[in-house]
């Protein structure tokens, strides 16, 4: 067994773990931010779903009339997230963890 | 002689009888339940598009006994046309496609029936007649089935005092969208250029 690097070690700790070591400082709230916005986003499109397609703010259950035999959509309110949510925060995560990263190295010592 | 014209007057009431139960009768397609809709759908890369129209009227002539002499309108309101994505409805009834605000009716007038066949209280025929869609009209020919179901309005508001007959159109059938000047070779990356449409209508024709 080869010795795991510290420093991927300390990375992967801080990229998924960002509040067990916690510093308040600029690059790690970047981190913490990223990283509850692509759990959230994923969370939520999984909760209602997993729709692979757009946002859905309504519902269509079909029914049918009893006398006529007319199948017919009945919409009510309801929210079903999009495939753009878990894409649009992945993507704002990715901006937020590469801005934590220039904060780093603007200032290393934090 | 008398007791002559006697003896035919059940022949005489019964031809009567007939006749008025062959009449053509007009059926209202406003409903009051809300049950009569159209879906559309139209493919896209990333799902199909589908999406329902509820705001329908108009009216159809329909004879059981000759059903191919049937004439009528059918006409939906645009505005009641929706999807599920509030953007996309928004784009929908937008100037780019349906353009709503100055059609704000699609309709369809039929013209004349061919290739009837009946079987019971079902007509199957192919409606040829004029689709206005944004102002376009095109003469398309739709294949419908008729159900005709007497006495069955009572049943169908919930009050056995009223009589009267329904008639459920049923059509399933496909447009294409730069026919009606849609975009026409626009956006087809994005949108099918051809909308299935899916019709399942009733109406009802009260008698006195």
């Amino acid at each position: 067994m080869g010795k795991f690097p510290p420093k991927i070690a300390q990375g992967l700790c801080l990229c998924f773990f960002p509040f067990v070591s916690f510093r308040f400082n600029l690059a790690n709230s970047l981190r913490g931010v990223a990283l509850a916005l692509l759990v959230g986003g994923l969370g939520l499109w999984l909760a209602t779903g997993a729709h692979l397609g757009f946002t859905q703010t309504s519902v269509v259950t079909m029914k049918r009339d009893e006398i006529t035999g007319i199948d017919y959509p009945e919409r009510r309110p309801g929210f079903v997230a999009g495939i753009e949510f878990p894409l649009g925060t992945a993507g704002a995560a990715i901006v937020l963890a590469l801005l934590s990263l220039a904060a780093d190295r603007r200032n290393p010592a934090a | 002689m008398k007791i002559h014209h006697l003896a035919r007057l059940p022949l005489l009431v019964a031809t009567l009888g007939l006749s008025a139960q062959a009449a053509p009768l007009t059926f209202d397609f406003k409903d009051p339940k809300g049950v009569n809709n159209v879906q559309f759908s139209l493919d896209a890369p990333l799902e199909s598009i589908t999406g329902t129209g509820t705001g329908i009227s108009g009216s159809v002539t329909f004879d059981p006994a000759q059903p191919a002499a049937t004439k009528g309108k059918i006409i939906l309101d645009t505005k009641s046309l929706t999807v599920g994505n509030p953007m996309m409805a928004d784009h929908l009834r937008g100037g780019n496609w349906l353009d709503v605000a100055n059609h704000p009716a699609i309709t369809f007038e039929a013209v004349s029936l061919t290739n009837v066949r009946t079987q019971g209280n079902v007509v199957n025929a192919e409606v040829a007649g004029k689709l206005t869609v944004k102002g376009v009209t095109k003469d398309i020919k739709v294949p419908v089935s008729f159900t005709h179901l007497p006495d069955k309005l009572g049943a169908r508001v919930n009050d056995p005092k009223v009589k009267g007959d329904l008639l459920v159109l049923r059509a399933n059938f496909t447009i294409n969208r730069a026919d009606f000047g849609i975009q026409p070779g626009k956006n087809t990356d994005k949108v099918a250029e051809t909308i299935q449409l899916s019709l399942s209508i009733a109406g009802a024709a009260p008698k006195a």
